[in-house]
């Protein structure tokens, strides 16, 4: 009793395989022949169920589930494109720090190039003309060399 | 008109030729189709494919004898294929269920008339649950016939793993057949 095959040799010998002494205690013991007997008979019960022709799947349409399944792809859809948007917005919604940080350099920068010159005043005067402008320019000591005939003999530099 | 009658006649001959081959192969290879794909609309697409298949390998291929395990193959080739791409079908389809009067098979003998719808729900059941290596190796071994080595060839792997998924399935249906879990 103790030494009858397990599931996986019995079935083994069935398949023409298993060990000599298998196949002579599979002769000798009858509980392990009415198993394989057993075995034997489903396997061909099993064979003409699955031959026959299958259950046909009936489709009956589920009111409930159809909207359902196509309301969660559209909220996935949604969704994305939201992160996406959100991802990719313009760079004045970027949090107020990032333009803290730059606008001293900004201002720096813009105070530099128009500082007091007269290059402003020119441009704003309204009743000159512009070659007027242009000699008022060139007479202003303050003036950039650069803006004036010849070289920068002091080594001024605009910035 | 010569070459005309001469096509007619070639094209006479392969209907003739396809039309043996549907007869002969088309019952083994929409069973196996049918049991490895879930909606029987598609086993036969699929079913058609294969023999369309094996047509145009006869034609160029005349020499070899022996088609069986090449069917089989490309059989279980195309369901894989069509199961893969199934998700898209089956998201917009409308969902189905099991109707126990579609499981008496309208071709039943005595025999399987003989065997409960009850039987026949569990056992289908439990082969849809199994894995598809499983269902593929019991397909070949249990229903159509062929040893253990052929199936492993069919399917291209080795005995030894054909054996496990073989042993496996064989065990989860009689489980089924018994009534339990």
């Amino acid at each position: 009793m103790k030494d009858c095959l397990s599931d996986r040799s019995l079935w083994s010998v069935l398949e023409g395989e298993g060990t000599e002494r298998e196949r002579a205690h599979l002769a000798d013991c009858e509980r392990c022949g009415s198993r394989v007997q057993r075995l034997t008979h489903d396997l061909s019960l099993l064979g003409r169920v699955l031959s026959a022709a299958p259950p046909l799947p009936v489709a009956v349409p589920h009111a409930g589930w159809t909207p359902v399944r196509w309301a969660a792809a559209a909220a996935v859809i949604v969704m994305g494109l939201m992160f996406g948007w959100m991802r990719a917005k313009p760079a004045l919604d970027r949090p107020a720090p990032v333009l803290a940080d730059s606008m001293p350099i900004l201002e720096r920068l813009a105070g530099e190039v128009f500082s007091d010159s007269g290059f402003g005043s020119a441009l704003g005067s309204s009743d000159a003309t512009d070659l007027d402008g242009l000699a008022m320019l060139s007479d202003d000591d303050t003036v950039p060399c650069e803006w004036q005939p010849g070289s920068c003999d002091d080594d001024t530099t605009l910035f | 008109m010569c070459a005309l009658e001469g096509g007619r006649l070639r094209l006479v001959a392969a209907r003739k030729s396809y039309e043996d081959l549907d007869n002969a192969q088309r019952p083994r290879v929409e069973r196996l189709c049918r049991l490895l794909l879930a909606d029987p609309a598609e086993a036969q697409d699929v079913a058609q494919e294969v023999l369309m298949k094996l047509f145009q390998a006869q034609e160029t291929r005349p020499e070899t004898t022996s088609w069986d395990r090449w069917v089989m193959r490309v059989t279980v080739n195309a369901c894989r294929d069509r199961r893969r791409s199934a998700w898209w079908r089956r998201f917009r389809s409308d969902d189905s269920v099991l109707r126990e009067d579609d499981l008496i098979s309208p071709v039943a003998g005595p025999e399987d008339a003989a065997i409960a719808g009850e039987v026949r729900r569990r056992v289908w059941a439990a082969f849809r649950g199994l894995s598809r290596r499983q269902q593929e190796v019991f397909a070949l071994r249990h229903v159509e016939d062929l040893s253990t080595a052929k199936v492993a060839e069919a399917l291209g792997m080795s005995q030894g793993s054909a054996k496990r998924h073989l042993f496996r399935a064989v065990h989860r249906l009689r489980l089924a057949l018994r009534g339990a879990s």
